[in-house]
């Protein structure tokens, strides 16, 4: 349900608070052994709703360094049963698209920098 | 910073219409973020400290590595490394110095007398007490004990593999170590054991850290990282076993001449940039 909001979700804040949601129940529920089939199995379900929801918030959002450590923390959560953070500055490249801003609907690339 | 779209839209027309047989994914790619890309990395490198590249796609940060920043490969530098997955890892020097244990398969004959010549007069050299753990993958009766290695791996403080790593695509957990003909060491069983006195082990089998396209970083580098190991070698793609070969002979000469893994690979990036495509380093 929660990758599902997050596929949905326009609100920035509300991204974050989803993302932060995600990893909470990743740190409350016993996802099985490192590596093992059964936790690789439920970190697949998050497909790439993570990095993709710390992409869509835009980059002059205030809320896109918090989104970026949110992705970080959610996905470490999730695969490594620790809270992975990013150093102090961080680039995060991600194909999204079709590209909302592109008139001719190119895939686009985009690079976004974060405290 | 948003990247030229045109460019990028040129990048893709231009690869729809060359002729497969022409084709050099890797090349072409470079290319592109030589031009597009590598002016946007180096402002960011000069205005800040640590700067952690978060890549999307099973190729990962291979690319990455081989664009040109500041007139070089980003590769060629001793500083950039892939983040260790396991944050509570100290940071430190990176360990220079002869490996004390071999893994080694014997399944690619010259090849593999090559490596272990090398480990073995290295260790010799400095008196260094070296345990070899020899193998063959395809034989049924000189297969490799999984508790021997487990036992010898967690004894060592530097190790240098050099046999077949199974990774799956869209089967992540399968991706294992090789031991025999139906024998794999899981990196479920890997991340369990404790490698927290290992300092460097040098994976040297194809696709040793080759993220799953749909789960991430299951692979067994990162089991090994996850274990305890402090600084991993590893591949992204397959490798032949003569080039896996020549890259563990020279890592070996590099560590008994003083030089660390890390300034060892960046010499390979900046002075052979085609065949250092493959390789990556996990450190903290």
């Amino acid at each position: 349900l929660l990758v599902d909001l997050l596929s949905v979700a326009s609100d920035d804040a509300q991204k974050v608070a989803l993302l932060s949601e995600l990893d909470e129940l990743g740190r409350s529920t016993p996802l099985g052994p490192l590596f093992s089939r059964e936790r690789v199995g439920r970190v697949s379900i998050l497909r790439d709703a993570v990095w993709a929801t710390a992409a869509s918030v835009g980059e002059e959002s205030d809320y896109a360094g918090f989104a970026l450590e949110a992705a970080f923390a959610c996905y470490g959560t999730w695969m490594y049963g620790l809270s992975l953070k990013p150093t102090d500055r961080l680039i995060a490249s991600c194909l999204t698209g079709p590209d909302t801003d592109a008139s001719d609907g190119v895939l686009a690339t985009r690079l976004t920098f974060a405290r | 910073v948003n990247v030229n779209l045109k460019a990028i839209d040129r990048f893709r027309s231009t690869m729809a219409h060359v002729e497969v047989k022409d084709r050099s994914p890797i090349d072409r790619v470079t290319e592109f973020l030589d031009s597009e890309i590598g002016e946007v990395l180096a402002d960011a490198i000069a205005s800040c400290g640590d700067v952690r590249i978060q890549t999307g796609g099973p190729l990962g940060g291979a690319p990455l590595l081989k664009t040109a920043v500041n007139g070089a490969p980003l590769g060629a530098s001793a500083s950039v490394a892939y983040a260790h997955p396991n944050p509570t890892m100290p940071a430190g020097e990176p360990p220079v110095g002869p490996f004390d244990l071999l893994v080694i398969d014997e399944t690619f004959g010259d090849e593999s007398s090559r490596v272990r010549s090398a480990v073995e007069a290295a260790a010799a050299r400095s008196s260094t007490t070296l345990e070899v753990l020899a193998f063959n993958s395809d034989s049924r009766e000189a297969e490799l004990s999984h508790e021997d290695l487990g036992k010898a791996l967690q004894s060592c403080s530097s190790a240098i593999l050099f046999c077949h790593v199974n990774t799956r695509v869209g089967q992540a957990p399968a991706a294992a170590i090789v031991t025999g003909l139906a024998g794999r060491l899981r990196v479920e069983a890997l991340a369990a054991l404790d490698l927290r006195q290992l300092n460097e082990v040098a994976v040297m089998g194809c696709g040793s850290g080759r993220a799953d396209p749909f789960v991430g970083d299951v692979t067994v580098a990162h089991a090994v990282a996850m274990a305890g190991a402090r600084q991993v070698l590893y591949t992204l793609w397959p490798i032949t076993a003569s080039h896996g070969a020549d890259l563990a002979v020279a890592l070996v000469t590099a560590h008994a001449g003083g030089m660390s893994t890390p300034e060892r690979l960046a010499r390979e990036f900046r002075d052979e940039r085609d065949k250092a495509s493959a390789l990556a380093l996990i450190r903290p």
